[in-house]
């Protein structure tokens, strides 16, 4: 960080569009702009089908050949808009990562979660080999205190027994766990952003709360800003201190937390605040729908 | 709300819709560490009367699923004993529950996996009219346009969505369409199994919403299984607490929610996220 000027945002998107299908389809992500500072904790808030992980996936490049993708990502300055999947690569995991919604689909099944963590420990390592080098430290030296490592990877995001989870395949553990190990593998290598895509929707409540208190720590402890993506704003409030609104591919509100649910400007956010407190309203009684506040674009929402 | 819970005072003539007794499920573990089974479902009793809404709450792996579907026939159990309005179901073959089939029809999770692809929503709705066993039983309404049209507008959607396709639709109309096909038969016990739970929080209000609607004036019994305390204290009278394949606690749900008395309940509880401010 101390090489970039600190006017240089770690993130800055501008203009983005993403259209998906044929050219003149209309666009899941509508010219976005937003900036994102080393540290920063940011909500991206919107329900199914509004643009957010399009836009999570447009900033990781990951988005599939034939997406149509327009204006600007600069990464602390350099434009990742059409940027080779090499650079791309050297990127990704490393320090930008992201956290998916369903961990089970993001491991491979075949491989034992140590392996994987190792996998992804010997990658960074090899990229920066040279750096190693300078200080004196040899490839042997890491490889031997792999295992060391991975074991020690899963402690910090809190897995209990890791000697048998470092052990196990993806499917022997429960869905708590294979997040809570794909957590790990985001922060391991201090990351300065880690993206994160709904990675508790999948979660049970009890296990929800768990990952998302040893996710608030492991970002502290690494202290890497964060793109939370989540259609709950009561889980991203868990997380974020700021929050931006999106809206049919567009930004409709942003700012601190405690300013846009305060005082939520649009009245799109301000139905999104009433139907996340559902233990504002009596037991039984109707809950406020987002129709109740705002009739949307089209002249109306099915839900 | 509370008057409805099932207390053994309360109960009085009115037959129940089940009464469980002991009910238990194990499963044979193949390999792994250990042979001894999984006991998924240990010793549960509970008595579900006519209007009442039992919430079954528990976090996965609880039970809470292969209770319900052990209710429904869909799972034998390997212990107890399952009375459906007086009959004693368990073990039953297929041929004899059409009483149950008849009177109790389910909501699933996922509307994109337990709706049929190929099938225009019209004929989605009217499936259940059409079944044999179900008509063996006598009552039904006609499987007509007509009917199919008042199912949807129960559902809040318009009729012309009859000729869609379940992948035209938003997870919320799907949803409702799950419901409607439900409701088709005009069972007397509505089952709903984490139905919210693949939904955005907005859309969980709306479909919350139609539950509690369909339910007060089709005078439904409601059994639904969730892991969120926080949905189930505002649609249920009633909750049962799992963990671990047993009932840790069971009581009206304001009892419940306001003195928990084991520790997983409070746990529950605690786990629900509230929108949280920091300080500016």
């Amino acid at each position: 960080m101390s090489d970039v000027p600190e006017a240089v945002p770690l993130l800055a998107v501008d203009g983005l569009s993403v259209t998906f299908g044929r050219a003149g389809a209309s666009p899941a992500v509508r010219d976005i702009a937003f900036t994102l500072s080393s540290g920063e904790r940011w909500g991206l808030i919107g329900e199914s089908g509004s643009g957010k992980s399009a836009t999570a996936l447009a900033i990781m490049g990951l988005l599939p050949e034939g997406v149509h993708v327009h204006g600007s990502v600069r990464w602390r300055g350099g434009e990742l808009v059409g940027l080779g999947d090499a650079a791309y690569s050297r990127l990704r995991g490393d320090a930008m990562t992201m956290v998916f919604q369903e961990p089970m689909t993001a491991l491979d099944p075949t491989m034992t979660v140590g392996r994987q963590v190792a996998e992804v420990l010997r990658l960074h390592y090899v990229r920066r080999a040279a750096d190693a080098q300078r200080y004196g430290v040899g490839p042997e030296r890491i490889r031997g205190h792999a295992r060391e490592r991975v074991l020690g990877v899963l402690a910090e995001v809190g897995l209990p027994d890791v000697e048998r989870i470092a052990d196990s395949f993806p499917h022997q553990l429960s869905g708590g766990q294979r997040q809570l190990v794909l957590i790990g593998m985001a922060l391991m290598n201090s990351p300065l952003l880690v993206i994160c895509d709904e990675p508790t929707t999948a979660l049970d409540v009890t296990v929800q709360a768990t990952v998302l208190r040893l996710l608030d720590a492991g970002l502290s402890a690494v202290g890497a800003a964060c793109l939370f993506i989540s259609h709950d704003l009561a889980v991203v409030s868990q997380v974020c201190s700021q929050v931006m609104v999106m809206y049919q591919g567009r930004i409709v509100e942003r700012g601190s937390l405690a300013q846009v649910l305060g005082a939520p400007a649009h009245p799109y956010t301000r139905g999104l605040v009433a139907t996340a407190a559902i233990d504002a309203v009596p037991p039984g009684e109707r809950l406020p729908v987002i129709g109740d506040f705002w009739a949307g674009e089209d002249g109306g929402r099915d839900g | 709300m509370a008057e409805r819970h099932t207390g053994p005072s309360d109960r009085g003539s009115v037959v129940p819709e089940f009464e469980v007794t002991g009910l238990s499920r194990s499963f044979e573990r193949r390999g792994g560490r250990g042979r001894e089974p999984v006991h998924a479902v240990d010793d549960v009793t509970l008595t579900v009367v006519p209007g009442q809404r039992l919430g079954i709450v528990g976090g996965s792996g609880s039970g809470k699923s292969t209770l319900v579907r052990m209710l429904l026939a869909l799972l034998p159990p390997t212990g107890g004993r399952i009375v459906f309005r007086g009959l004693d179901i368990t073990g039953l073959p297929e041929r004899d529950l059409g009483t149950l089939r008849r009177h109790v029809q389910m909501v699933f999770q996922d509307p994109r996996s337990s709706l049929d692809p190929r099938m225009r929503v019209g004929r989605i709705i009217g499936e259940p009219l059409r079944s044999p066993i179900l008509k063996a039983q006598g009552g039904l309404p006609p499987d007509s346009p007509e009917q199919t049209a008042a199912l949807l507008a129960k559902v809040g959607l318009e009729p012309g969505i009859a000729a869609r396709y379940p992948h035209e639709l938003s997870g919320g109309q799907r949803q409702r369409v799950a419901i409607a096909r439900a409701l088709a038969p005009a069972p007397s016990v509505l089952v709903a199994d984490e139905a919210v739970s693949s939904l955005d929080v907005s859309v969980r209000a709306q479909v919350l919403n139609l539950l509690l609607e369909r339910v007060r004036d089709d005078g439904l019994t409601l059994l639904f299984v969730s892991h969120d305390i926080a949905v189930v204290r505002h649609l249920c009278d009633s909750v049962l607490v799992m963990q671990g394949g047993r009932a840790v606690e069971a009581g009206p749900i304001d009892a419940v929610c306001g003195n928990p008395q084991h520790p997983y309940t409070r746990v529950l509880l605690d786990a629900v996220p509230t929108i949280h401010v920091p300080v500016q």
